[in-house]
């Protein structure tokens, strides 16, 4: 294969049958694959109608034209949905080997249909494509299911979900070779809602380029620029992404305590340069990945990968928890039992205020490290509280009579950085497509990091060009599927003459900055088609209505309105948020609107 | 005058961070003055006269860029924080 | 009308560019997009001295009564922002740059910064050269491939996020124009120090 397999493979559940045909070449070419190739699919597969943990709905897991050709970073892979979360199009992204290796069994994207009658796996081989029995793993965690179903990263790879994915929590995850997750907006539940226990690949197909002599000189820029930013050559390899938690509290903008503050006084315990010294084992890296921020780590009495960034954040700041044994622990949990760890500790935090703000019993306060092992597992079991937290804070909130308290955007659980510090990230959270996310164009470069030139964080003005720029480059880099920070390296320019090299059509920078823009109307046009509207571009009312109250962001609150009005001028969008006819056929995206 | 720098990342393995008694006004006096007979430290942090590239610092909390650079000057009791390269997620 | 922060951006490039020797007293132009709009440096403002007054806004798209003031190369502008993602553009005339265009094709800058920086950078040539809609389409496509390039006895056009950017794609490449013509002025033997530089001609 040259970039593309140029086929798709889909099993419906219900009726047990499996199809191959031929990937259209035009989508493909205008979409790429991964993210991109997910929406454009999902459009046609998935209407208003469609409950999202019902059998009409569906899974497809999609790689891009870059996968496993040996690019660097070259391992990831999306799942695409309607999010039983946000229910909002939702496409999650996971790194580790086994993206690598769907490709390698000679398929560009699976779609998963139906309902099993009974727990199944598919199994995808050389042999051919399988629906097997899956009834002995049901109940099982992850790393137990992986173990069994024969993971090995360099030949068999294992992707599935735990018991909280089973037991249809909105906030599961699924999880690929043990440890990497698709973590975002309920995709766990989604898979458990199919019946569906495993997807196991084993698979030799080499993507293999156009022009390889031209291929090897890509790899050897791309490669060099890496090695010369110390960002991917020192940074993200010593310290892992933690380390951006002392300087996200220095300039007030990590989120504490619920984002009641912006600041956390125990940051430096729970940063990346603490964990280097104490919880570190080694790094690793993914696939094809010279940069290595996965940190293997272990605490007194468990082990692990991770935590993150945002995890060591979820349960830490967000929780008023400094204990980083412990956040290290809810994090292995929550991989093995198949949580997304952003929208657990959220809620978790979430329903620390409701306790102290005497809307909800007991005694989970802020601080509580003692009490996030059994908290993490009433959710994914469904038991007493961990049942309403397993409908995500915002459905928790509303039920205890405080849905403003979660602090969402389209009810997809906020991350670790707090807008009123960083206004550029606040517009980026009101107006993502998947509810509020820092990967659909993450701010933190230009507005803390200077990547590529520094921004006043503070500013509102011109802000927008900014974010719709950023959010377009992020949706290439998902649908190519690279990982983001290559991008922080690279560029555009870059993954073009990648791209072009192996497949051998042409594409240039902007050609990919245009797809990028594409993908992202398409999903537009998909939540406006569900009803989603203006009014849903917006961000708690904590955010736009409290100011800051101490710290270097003081006195701030969100300017959303002035900067809102600019971005839609800027994406060529009436007031209500609507793309306008220019711009969709500039992006060849009206004949999707005639068809509907 | 009194000042806290505060330095992050591998620059811890290089200095520690202190309240320096500063001679001069500027930024660029602070830093320098936590530099005094700690070349290797001055390495990473200065690139002869500028800034390493990606070395961030900044004053309460606010990048020195978005201010007058290493000449800005300071009233005294600020806190300047000093990042190497990093990224996050 | 201009925002202070941004109307200093422009001043300190503006005032980068001539000081720097890259443009005459009233050649060249600057501009941002900003939502449906455009900010251009206006006809016969001077790049070195830019004024808070000395700007027009004006549509990206279709027209309106900004054309009547603002720089002669706008339809260039215009082109470049429908065409591509660019937020800010610097055109000015490097003089080296300039001479450059004259003897070749394409430039392919040997030393270390605006290599890594550039790699490579097309020289186009359009007969009407000055804001002719033929120079505008030109200039667009070529800036969908490169971020910079420079067209045969006029100048550089250079895009970016903000006008730093371009600014800094801009003055490496003058840089790297100023040293290519050293070495051939030195006429010895070239030394070449990257690898696998043969391919920098198919960047």
């Amino acid at each position: 294969m040259e970039g593309w397999a140029g086929r798709i493979l889909d099993i419906d559940l219900s009726s047990g049958t499996i199809e191959i045909y031929p990937l259209n070449m035009d989508m493909a070419t205008m979409y790429l694959g991964g993210r991109g190739l997910g929406a454009r699919l999902l459009w046609d597969l998935v209407g208003p109608e469609v409950e999202p943990l019902s059998s009409e709905n569906v899974l497809i897991f999609a790689t891009g034209p870059l996968t496993a050709s040996g690019a660097q970073t070259s391992n990831r892979f999306s799942v695409t949905t309607k999010s039983p979360l946000t229910g909002t199009i939702l496409d999650a992204n996971s790194g580790g080997w086994w993206g690598m290796r769907f490709k390698r069994t000679g398929y560009d994207a699976l779609i998963v249909r139906g309902k099993a009658a009974k727990p199944s796996l598919i199994e995808i081989t050389p042999d051919g494509v399988s629906i097997k029995d899956a009834s002995h793993l049901w109940g099982q965690t992850v790393l137990e299911t992986t173990a069994a179903l024969g993971q090995n990263n360099n030949k068999r790879n294992v992707l599935c979900i735990g018991p909280a994915g089973e037991n249809l929590s909105r906030i599961s995850a699924i999880m690929n070779d043990g440890h990497r997750s698709l973590a975002r907006g309920g995709v766990g539940a989604v898979m458990g809602s199919k019946n569906l226990k495993a997807i196991v690949t084993v698979g030799t197909d080499k993507n293999k380029a156009h022009d390889p002599d031209q291929f090897k000189f890509m790899l050897y820029e791309t490669g060099k620029i890496i090695k010369q930013s110390p960002l991917t050559s020192k940074g993200l390899p010593q310290f892992g992404t933690a380390v951006v938690m002392n300087v996200v509290n220095e300039i007030g903008a990590l989120p504490t305590r619920n984002f009641q503050q912006s600041q956390f006084e125990n940051a430096e315990a729970i940063s990346g340069e603490r964990m280097t010294e104490t919880i570190l084992v080694k790094k690793r890296a993914c696939w094809a990945c010279p940069i290595s921020c996965t940190r293997v780590t272990k605490t007194e009495r468990m082990e692990g990968e991770g935590p993150e960034y945002e995890s060591t954040w979820a349960f830490g700041a967000q929780c008023g928890i400094d204990d980083l044994e412990l956040i290290a622990e809810a994090n292995y949990l929550c991989n093995d039992l198949g949580l997304d760890t952003i929208s657990m500790g959220s809620t978790i935090g979430c329903a620390m205020e409701l306790t102290e703000k005497g809307l909800l019993d007991g005694d989970l306060r802020f601080g509580r490290a003692d009490k996030l092992h059994e908290t993490i597992y009433d959710t994914a079991y469904r038991k007493g509280l961990g049942d309403d937290m397993a409908e995500g804070s915002y459905r928790m909130a509303e039920k205890y009579g405080a849905p403003e308290l979660s602090m969402s955007g389209k009810k997809l659980e906020m991350p670790a950085y707090d807008p009123r510090g960083m206004q550029g990230q606040g517009l980026l959270y009101a107006t993502s497509n998947r509810g509020a996310c820092h990967m659909r164009g993450n701010m933190l470069g230009p507005e803390v990091l200077a990547l590529p030139r520094l921004v006043d964080r503070l500013a509102t003005q011109g802000k927008a060009g900014i974010v719709a720029v950023h959010q377009d480059t992020a949706a290439v880099v998902d649908s190519l599927v690279i990982c983001k920070f290559t991008n922080m390296a690279a560029t555009e320019e870059h993954f073009a003459r990648l791209l072009t090299a192996i497949s051998g059509r042409l594409f240039t920078a902007q050609d990919l900055s245009q797809i990028g823009r594409r993908i992202w109307n398409l999903e537009r046009l998909y939540n406006l088609r569900e009803g989603f509207t203006v009014a849903d571009d917006t961000l708690p009312d904590r955010l736009l209505n409290e100011p800051v109250a101490e710290g270097p962001s003081e006195g701030f609150t969100v300017n959303l309105e002035p900067m809102l009005q600019e971005y839609y001028d800027f994406r060529g969008w009436d007031s209500q948020g609507v793309p306008e006819p220019e711009i969709l056929e500039e992006l060849e995206l009206t004949e999707l609107l005639e068809r509907a | 005058m009194m000042v806290t720098v505060k330095l992050f990342g591998n620059l811890r393995d290089l200095g520690a961070a202190s309240v320096s008694e500063m001679p001069g006004h500027t930024v660029r006096d602070a830093i320098s003055a936590l530099c005094v007979e700690n070349e290797t430290l001055r390495e990473a942090i200065f690139d002869g006269d500028v800034l390493m590239p990606h070395v961030r610092v900044m004053i309460n909390g606010r990048d020195i860029e978005l201010a007058e650079g290493l000449d800005t000057r300071l009233q005294g009791g600020e806190q300047i924080a000093i990042f190497p390269p990093i990224a996050g997620g | 009308m201009i925002d202070q922060r941004l109307y200093e951006e422009f001043r300190d490039v503006g005032r980068d560019i001539f000081v720097g020797g890259m443009t005459s007293t009233h050649g060249g132009n600057l501009s941002v997009r900003t939502g449906k709009h455009i900010i251009i440096k206006r006809r016969g403002a001077q790049l070195g001295r830019l004024k808070p007054s000395d700007f027009v806004r004006t549509v990206v798209h279709g027209e309106d009564s900004g054309v009547t003031r603002a720089s002669s190369e706008l339809i260039v502008h215009r082109a470049i922002y429908q065409r591509t993602n660019a937020l800010a553009i610097v055109h000015c005339h490097p003089p080296t740059a300039v001479a450059l265009s004259l003897t070749r094709d394409e430039i392919i800058p040997v030393d270390n910064e605006c290599s890594y920086l550039l790699h490579r950078v097309p020289v186009v040539s359009a007969e009407l050269s000055s804001g002719s809609p033929e120079m505008a389409k030109l200039i667009s496509e070529e800036l969908r491939r490169y971020k910079l390039i420079l067209m045969r006895g006029h100048g550089v056009f250079s895009i970016g996020q903000t006008l730093d950017e371009a600014l800094q794609w801009t003055s490496a490449f003058e840089m790297g124009c100023n040293i290519l013509y050293k070495l051939e002025t030195l006429n010895s033997q070239h030394i070449e120090f990257r690898k696998q530089a043969e391919s920098y001609s198919s960047w």
